[in-house]
């Protein structure tokens, strides 16, 4: 019987091969060679190869349901789905979605639940694409808990899982959510294998989902090799008003108001970035004064901020509220007293700054040990 | 009758779901395994294994220094196959084991099943060869698979071996069990030996009754076997004579 399977296996590859370009014939070979052998890791390894390589698109299905499915249950079952989707990616929707299932009902799930995991995951992704959120998003939900009981994670799971999150909540228009998911899922690949269009289209997400979203902390994008890619395209505009919204810099926000009104997405929310804006550069005010004069005057922060000096208790209570700083009004004399502020990612500027002010308080310890040392002398002794 | 304390080291490695060993080589390992352990248990009333793994990306200790077979095979029930084996790791981590015996009169012996490519730089592995000798720990490998790694691994075991105690056996994929293989080496001479010594590998003389029923059963089926010729060549007359 074995011999007999063996025989139709190497009369499916040889036909298989005469049908595929001549740079891939070899591989039909080796893979045939391998088979006989039951090198099943190694026959494994070389499928991973074949499927991901982009001329064998229309070859992948045929060899996945006649050749792979033979001997399926004797490899690992993460890299068996991996092929499944790869050579389902020639087919539609539904078909895909009819095939993955078939794979999920067929998967132990206590036993393989990274492959699993890994294969809800992609329903749920053909699911999101054909818009039903909802479905999409109980499988997420149900792959997150099994994520979370998987001693070791395959990075190709996590990428899987945080890319299709990241989908959902941008459907979603959830930006605080998808700057968070989609950060984690580029922390999980290799930016070199991906392409370049895919990276700046990410980067342009995650710049206004930075923007909009309810974050205040620009550090991890700014520190990002994708957030540079933005450099010498036509979105470079994001790029400046990212670094623009992380300092608060107002005159640079306002030069770029013309580019920010020819995107739909963020001229309807101009006010919204306007209060933004506002509160970082409050933020900004805040954090470059020495931690012993952090007493604001309201004129003092209307003038930093550009705003009526009758609406900057508004703009300290909306800071006080979303955690950017603590402190206490004391609106007879119009003064604030700011005790901490949010701690966030630090640019080189701020780096500097802050060595600055290292140093100094430095100095001022030796000069008050120096005080201490002349006054005492005659205690000292 | 060597007093030892062994460490036998398992490679779980996803390398091990190939099936050129019956009937995968995990499968085949395991059952290596447990014929070392009863070898090792049943040389000495003092003697002790331990288990551990070298795959999934970092070496485990499963099982310390034992004489329970109950909590060996717990250990290695249910092992997942996946990752890369760190063999110099596992080495490491099996001598450290060793190092925390309570007898210290046993002398220290490593199992190590190498079924996947050795990663590990050649220098770095004799070093940790020499230092396995310095500790007088004696390294036994059964090498199965991948057959590249020979020359690194005899180099391995040349610099590990003192009086002969180190030994590697390589094993290509055959029709027969590894378990078999491995007890006709000298890793498994033990076991060789006390077979072979005795007719039907019983000591009359612990077990008089089964050697005697043993003895009376051979007796029974060399009768019933010439009983058999004898009607199968009286068959063939009687067919000529008809003919």
């Amino acid at each position: 019987m074995d011999t007999e399977m063996s025989v139709n296996m190497s009369d499916f590859l040889h036909d298989q091969a005469t049908r595929a370009p001549e740079s891939l014939q070899q591989s039909y070979i080796l893979m045939e060679d391998l088979y006989e052998r039951k090198l099943w890791k190694q026959l494994t390894d070389a499928l991973i190869v074949f499927f991901d390589t982009p001329e064998t698109v229309p070859l992948r299905l045929p060899l996945y349901t006649n050749f792979v499915n033979s001997f399926r249950p004797n490899i690992n079952q993460l890299k068996a789905v991996y092929m499944g989707l790869k050579a389902f990616e020639s087919c539609s929707n539904d078909e895909a979605l009819r095939n993955l299932n078939q794979i999920v009902n067929e998967l132990d799930e206590e036993k393989y639940k990274d492959a699993y995991v890994y294969s809800i995951v992609a329903i749920a992704r053909i699911k999101l694409i054909s818009g039903k959120l909802d479905e999409a998003r109980e499988l997420l939900v149900k792959a997150s808990k099994i994520i979370d009981h998987i001693d070791y994670v395959e990075s190709l799971i996590h990428s899987s899982y945080y890319s299709v999150s990241a989908d959902y909540y941008k459907a979603k228009a959830d930006y605080a959510q998808y700057y968070r998911h989609c950060l984690l899922y580029l922390s999980c690949i290799d930016l070199d294998k991906c392409s370049h269009t895919e990276l700046v289209e990410r980067a342009v997400d995650l710049s206004v989902a930075a923007i909009l979203g309810d974050i205040y902390n620009f550090g991890e994008l700014l520190l990002h090799p994708v957030f540079e890619l933005l450099v010498g395209t036509q979105h470079e505009w994001l790029h400046d008003l990212v670094i623009a919204m992380n300092v608060g810099d107002l005159p640079l926000f306002e030069r770029l108001m013309g580019q920010i009104n020819k995107m739909p997405l963020l001229q309807s929310s101009v006010a919204l970035l306007g209060q933004k804006i506002r509160l970082m550069a409050l933020i900004e005010l805040v954090f470059q004064l020495p931690p012993n004069q952090r007493t604001l005057t309201f004129d003092t922060i209307a003038r930093a901020t550009r705003i009526p000096s009758n609406e900057v208790e508004l703009l300290i209570m909306r800071a006080l509220s979303v955690g950017l700083i603590t402190g206490v009004i004391d609106e007879v004399t119009q003064i604030v007293t700011i005790s901490s502020v949010q701690s966030r990612i630090l640019n080189h500027s701020q780096i500097a700054s802050m060595e600055s002010r290292l140093r100094e308080w430095n100095q001022n310890i030796k000069n008050l040990s120096n005080v201490v040392e002349i006054s005492g002398k005659g205690v000292f002794v | 009758m060597v007093l030892e304390a062994t460490m036998i080291l398992i490679d779980n490695s996803e390398w091990m779901i190939n099936g050129d060993y019956i009937p995968t080589r995990f499968e085949a390992q395991k059952d290596t395994v447990h014929m070392i352990f009863n070898q090792k248990i049943n040389d000495n009333p003092e003697n002790m294994c331990g288990l551990m793994t070298i795959g999934d990306n970092s070496p485990q200790v499963l099982s310390t220094l034992t004489r329970d077979y109950g909590k060996f095979l717990s250990a290695m029930h249910d092992l997942p196959v996946r990752g890369n084996a760190k063999f110099g790791d596992g080495i490491q981590i099996a001598q450290l084991a060793l190092k925390h015996r309570e007898n210290k009169i046993q002398r220290q012996r490593i199992v190590a099943f190498v079924g996947s490519p050795i990663v590990e730089d050649e220098k770095n592995l004799i070093r940790l060869a020499k230092r396995m000798k310095k500790n007088n720990v004696a390294i036994d490998i059964i090498h199965i698979g991948e057959l590249q790694n020979e020359s690194a691994l005899q180099h391995f075991i040349d610099a590990a071996n003192s009086s002969d105690s180190c030994h590697l056996v390589s094993i290509p994929p055959s029709p027969q069990l590894l378990s078999d293989l491995v007890n006709q080496s000298p890793i498994g001479q033990g076991v060789v030996a006390s077979q072979n010594q005795f007719e039907y590998g019983v000591d009359p003389n612990l077990d008089v009754e089964l050697a005697l029923a043993l003895e009376l059963s051979m007796a029974e089926e060399r009768a019933r076997q010439e009983v058999a010729a004898q009607k199968s060549s009286e068959e063939t007359e009687d067919k000529k004579m008809q003919e």
